[in-house]
């Protein structure tokens, strides 16, 4: 699975967390049915073991709270969404494991696609809220992320001032461009791979 | 705080004030003062807005001393919006002066003879009451600026706006903040009506020449309230996660499990919900700055400081940064994802005195009566405005949402005893459904908010897979609540309780070390079921019964999408939770 085009930035790194709410409606990561979402996450994307323990308290699968990550394989475009602990009883309730887990059972993760079915290629969507998307995001965007074009290009607009003017580099399908013209860049309807490296200050 | 004063607004010659000992509610402080006040001096069957009701005010426990988190002040009396019995409470300044001045509560009862609006003036010479009708049907904001210039800008102010001079059932009760802007709200149950039938508008209070209140066992009481601080510093949540971004944190979270209640209750997600997250919220917040922009206190002593301030893009202050369940009830509830029409709403609910939850819930089944389209931000500002001119379709309007539905002949109303539910979808977070069915307040989130059971030992063996689980967690959640309702803390401090015993022994020790008692976590427990019990007596009393601790029958017969959940606790099963 290839994506429709590609843009590498390079950009200061206080502008790079301006990105950290890109993830909060998600951004595509291609990789492949039936894998343990562990190795999604900690292999593929370089997130600790650790951090998942212990700062991502909340977990959904699909819009469905998962208690044991272990578990978990990756299904076809599954929706994959990373909080920190929340507040109020309903934030408890959500945590992963929590004793009040029971309060939620309804919508609590009871397996997916992702076990059972022969491995293939897939794109699933990874939403980071809060804590998690401020501490992820850099890393993340430095990995790649897919994201559909009008969207993309949405997102910049929004960015006010002169966020994209500080971008050093910007290559678009691996061709220099002027970091000043990406309204004229040619979006596709599809994926864009995205990927930023920070500058060095 | 060894004094009550008591005001008889029925007296012969007009309200008749006095000071007296604490009597048989020495060593109450807060919901613990204001709920034994009602059970024991309200007859349960009379009519909220009469004579024989009272509205009493308490500080909490260990307010007006150094204790962090110590500034909230309960409110009680018998509620217009439920008919039964009434806690709400607030942070703002009022509390600590109160409490520095030595009052435990302020009780008011009777009804003035004639129409006049009167306030209350209190300082440490004494307490003054006067008629001041120039006061009639000003906004709190209003309200308080002329009190400033009559009595100075270091006062604190408890008033209502011209939803309690109306006396309308979602009134709230306004309490001055840090800045001394009427930005903080006892809001839940009608509150401000009660305070409105008393005929009072305002109380000032003066603390000038007042000092700290000092604890009993200084040395155990300034080492429990560090390691106090330092445990709700370490925490995530109460550490990063709401300074961050505050409750509105919740938004993205709540909605990504389907639990987020949007049109009026017909789906649990909302497509504009990360317009208006937390995360967007502190973006815009940070990005235009100004003082206490992102993170800022409700009161001081405050140090997870979950609020903040909400300018508008020129920078001009419009209203304190909208809670969770305030951007919720104006937002998602009405499919609105605009952050700056939803401040403004805040603003006009603070201005007339009215409950954010409760409004918009109510826009919402008016919505749905058609009096506008899901997503029309100028027709729902259009509508609480309504409420402040007291036109008869605001007074419909500010009398909740139960009425509006009776009203308009819309089904689908999400209330319970009468109070409109707050943020969380009770089909997708079942167990928060309980505590909804079940609260003596009404549908109340903070009912059950206290997740300190374990701690507490109250959680204690309970399977929660099962719903006899959900109903025992239930109710030791509302007994811990009910117990830290009673310190005058802050809730938010509960999350540090839950995951850190050692921060939950630091707060019985601050206790401990400031009245110098020696309660354990069971005395507090007990202390919770005691207070829980009488607001159930008295609630039996004025009428409700098993048949009112019940969800509306739609949230047992209409999926909630995306997970097409329904309630699914059965009626033998709430009828179990305050079996203790
Ligand atoms: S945590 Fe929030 S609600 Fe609690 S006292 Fe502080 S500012 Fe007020």
């Amino acid at each position: 699975m290839e994506p429709d085009a590609t843009l590498t930035m390079e950009l200061p790194p206080a502008t790079i967390g301006r990105f950290a709410a890109l993830f909060g409606q998600g951004v595509g990561i291609p990789t492949r049915t039936g894998i343990p979402l562990l190795a999604l996450l900690c292999d593929q994307l370089g997130i600790a073991r650790d951090y998942i323990d212990q700062r991502v308290q909340t977990f959904f699968i699909n819009g469905r709270a998962v208690d044991q990550v272990e578990q978990i394989r990756v299904g076809d475009r599954d929706v994959i969404a990373l909080s920190a602990a929340m507040p109020g009883l309903a934030g408890a309730t959500l945590r992963k494991g929590g004793m009040f887990a029971g309060f939620r059972q309804t919508i609590s993760y009871a397996g997916g696609s992702g076990q059972e079915k022969a491995p293939q290629q897939t794109v699933v969507t990874l939403k980071l809220f809060n804590l998690v998307a401020r501490e992820l995001a850099a890393q993340i965007l430095h990995t790649g992320v897919w994201v559909k074009g009008p969207r993309l290009a949405e997102y910049l607009q929004q960015l006010d001032g002169n966020a994209l003017t500080d971008s050093v580099t910007m290559k678009w399908n691996d061709q220099p461009r002027d970091p000043g013209s990406w309204e004229r860049l040619p979006w596709p309807e599809g994926w864009v791979a995205l990927r930023m490296e920070p500058l060095r200050e | 705080m060894d004094k009550i004063l008591r005001i008889n607004m029925s007296g012969a010659n007009g309200p008749e004030i006095k000071t007296e000992s604490l009597g048989a509610y020495a060593g109450l402080g807060g919901r613990a003062m204001t709920s034994t006040v009602v059970a024991q001096e309200v007859p349960p069957t009379c009519h909220a807005l009469s004579a024989e009701n009272k509205f009493v005010i308490a500080p909490g426990m260990l307010s007006g001393s150094a204790a962090a988190m110590s500034g909230r002040i309960s409110v009680g009396c018998k509620s217009p919006l439920t008919g039964g019995i009434k806690e709400a409470n607030s942070g703002g300044q009022p509390s600590q002066m109160l409490a520095r001045l030595g009052y435990a509560a302020i009780i008011l009862e009777g009804r003035p003879k004639d129409d006049s609006l009167y306030k209350v003036v209190i300082n440490k010479d004494g307490v003054t009451i006067n008629a001041d009708n120039s006061l009639k049907m000003l906004g709190n904001y209003d309200t308080v600026q002329k009190l400033k210039t009559e009595f100075g800008d270091k006062i604190g102010c408890i008033t209502i706006g011209p939803a309690g001079e109306m006396k309308l059932s979602a009134a709230t009760v306004a309490f001055t903040d840090m800045e001394g802007l009427p930005t903080r709200h006892a809001g839940r149950g009608g509150v401000g009506a009660v305070l409105g039938a008393k005929g009072i508008k305002a109380i000032i209070i003066d603390d000038a020449g007042t000092r700290m209140r000092e604890p009993k066992n200084p040395e155990k009481f300034k080492a429990a309230n560090k390691a106090f601080v330092a445990g709700l510093r370490q925490h995530p949540v109460t550490g990063q996660g709401l300074p961050a971004y505050g409750t509105n944190v919740l938004t993205n979270v709540i909605n990504e499990a389907g639990g987020y209640p949007t049109f009026n209750f017909k789906q649990g997600q909302f497509d504009g919900a990360a317009k208006i997250s937390g995360e967007a919220l502190a973006e815009m917040e940070n990005t235009r700055g100004g003082d206490g922009s992102a993170t800022h206190g409700c009161h001081r002593g405050c140090v997870i400081r979950c609020s903040g301030t909400f300018y508008d893009k020129n920078g001009r202050f419009v209203t304190k940064q909208p809670e969770y369940e305030t951007v919720w009830a104006h937002g998602g509830n009405c499919g609105i994802s605009d952050l700056d029409a939803i401040a403004e709403m805040d603003r006009l609910d603070d201005d007339f005195g009215l409950d954010t939850i409760e409004m918009g819930a109510t826009i919402a089944v008016a919505m749905d009566a058609g009096l506008a389209q899901f997503g029309d931000a100028e027709a729902a500002i259009r509508l609480i405005k309504e409420i402040g001119q007291g036109t008869p379709l605001g007074r419909i309007l500010g009398s909740g949402a139960a009425v509006t539905g009776k009203v308009f002949g819309v089904e689908r109303v999400p209330v319970v005893k009468g109070q409109a539910m707050p943020a969380y979808d009770p089909r997708a977070v079942q167990g928060m459904g309980v505590t909804y069915a079940t609260s003596t307040m009404g549908a109340d989130h903070t009912a059950g908010y206290a997740v300190t059971a374990n701690v507490l030992g109250v959680g204690g063996s309970v399977d929660a897979l099962k719903p006899q689980g959900q109903v025992e967690l239930s109710r030791n959640l509302q007994i811990a609540t009910t117990a830290i309702d009673a310190t005058g803390m802050c809730l938010f401090i509960a999350f540090a309780i839950l995951d850190q015993p050692e921060t939950f022994q630091a707060l019985i020790d601050l206790i401990n070390g400031f009245t110098g008692l020696s309660l354990t976590g069971d005395d507090v427990s007990d202390l919770g079921k005691k207070i829980l019990s009488q607001e159930r007596t008295f609630n039996a009393w004025a009428g409700l019964t098993a048949a009112h601790d019940r969800l509306p029958d739609y949230f047992k017969n209409e999926a909630l999408a995306p997970h097409n959940v329904t309630f699914g606790v059965t009626d033998a099963e709430l009828d179990e939770v305050f079996n203790f």
